[in-house]
């Protein structure tokens, strides 16, 4: 996949670099971040203009997020009035909301760059939790800022091993994500060790 | 401990196998980054790919790419940043032959001259 993408940017230029990092935040399975460091890299060989390559994949990204709130926000608002309706998922919704204007600007923050394949999930989630746009808006082009310029520059500096370094920065985003999910089910299983729910004879 | 677990596995299965999943994910991630980390150190090189433009393989290969560029049989101005691929067909050299040339070249260049 990465492969094909490459000549496509070859072939093609940063259009395809943009349409990449646009569907990749509405959660189409494309390889955004490893393509962005791979552009990196062609901007140190001086197949690519530096300035060119930030503008387009940070204005791609902010696109990208935006739209995919849009999407969470209208799609995610007739999903909530349906199950609303249902006393059983009325409480979740609540809750759910309450978390996210809690966390979510730091969650929005940290899935552009450090866990970015929760990213579009994230974006999604936001929109139909009616996080306030602001302050989406807000963390996300401050990941934003992140994403792009720490994966370009490492390209830049790293270009000898760019698709070695790439996928290295992948497996790291995973590794913290699996961390992360270990931490939130093993605080629930230690909860439900040392205080049982006792059953109903 | 053993009865911790059998306690957790009948009244909380599904956030157990979810736990013990995720844990298998982390190890295979870990193990994963610890190779690349490992590759990256080793500084090897990067193969060439019908991607990489001339001026990319150079920079991979700390080598010339004026070198480069005259082993294709096409000038650098005129190679741009087409990619190896296109090259090939541009040049008539098929691919697997251009990539040998190029490897020559490189082998050569790192040898030095007089080496």
């Amino acid at each position: 996949m990465t492969d094909i993408l490459m000549q496509m940017i070859s072939d093609y230029g940063l259009l395809v670099l943009s349409a990449s990092i646009v569907l990749a935040c509405m959660a189409v399975p494309l390889p955004s971040s490893i393509l962005l460091v791979l552009s990196g890299a062609f901007v140190g060989s001086g197949d690519l203009s530096l300035i060119t390559v930030i503008t387009v994949a940070f204005i791609s990204a902010v696109v990208g997020d935006q739209l995919a709130f849009a999407l969470g926000t209208f799609g995610g608002n007739a999903l909530e009035a349906k199950l609303s309706a249902s006393a059983k998922y009325a409480k979740p919704i609540a809750r759910a909301k309450a978390f996210s204007a809690k966390w979510g600007g730091m969650g929005v923050f940290l899935s552009r760059w450090l866990v970015a394949p929760i990213g579009p999930w994230i974006n999604f989630a936001s929109g139909i939790s009616d996080y306030h746009w602001r302050g989406f808006t807000f963390w996300a082009v401050l990941g934003e800022v992140i994403w792009v310029g720490l994966y370009v520059t490492l390209g830049v500096v790293f270009s000898a091993n760019a698709m070695a370094l790439a996928e290295l920065l992948a497996d790291v985003s995973w590794l913290l994500l699996g961390i992360l999910g270990m931490v939130l089910m093993g605080l629930r299983l230690r909860k439900a060790l040392l205080h049982p729910v006792k059953k109903r004879r | 401990m053993k009865s911790k677990f059998i306690h957790l596995w009948h009244e909380h299965r599904v956030l157990l196998i979810a736990f013990l999943a995720a844990g298998l994910f982390t190890a295979l991630s870990l193990i994963r980054a610890i190779v690349a980390t490992i590759y990256i150190a080793g500084h090897h090189d990067q193969p060439i790919e019908p991607w990489m433009p001339i001026g990319f393989i150079a920079k991979v290969y700390h080598v010339d790419p004026d070198i480069l560029s005259e082993a294709a049989g096409i000038p650098l101005d005129r190679a741009g940043h087409r990619r190896l691929e296109r090259i090939s067909r541009d040049t008539g050299i098929p691919y697997d032959q251009l990539v040998m040339q190029l490897m020559d070249v490189i082998r050569d260049s790192r040898r030095g001259p007089g080496k």
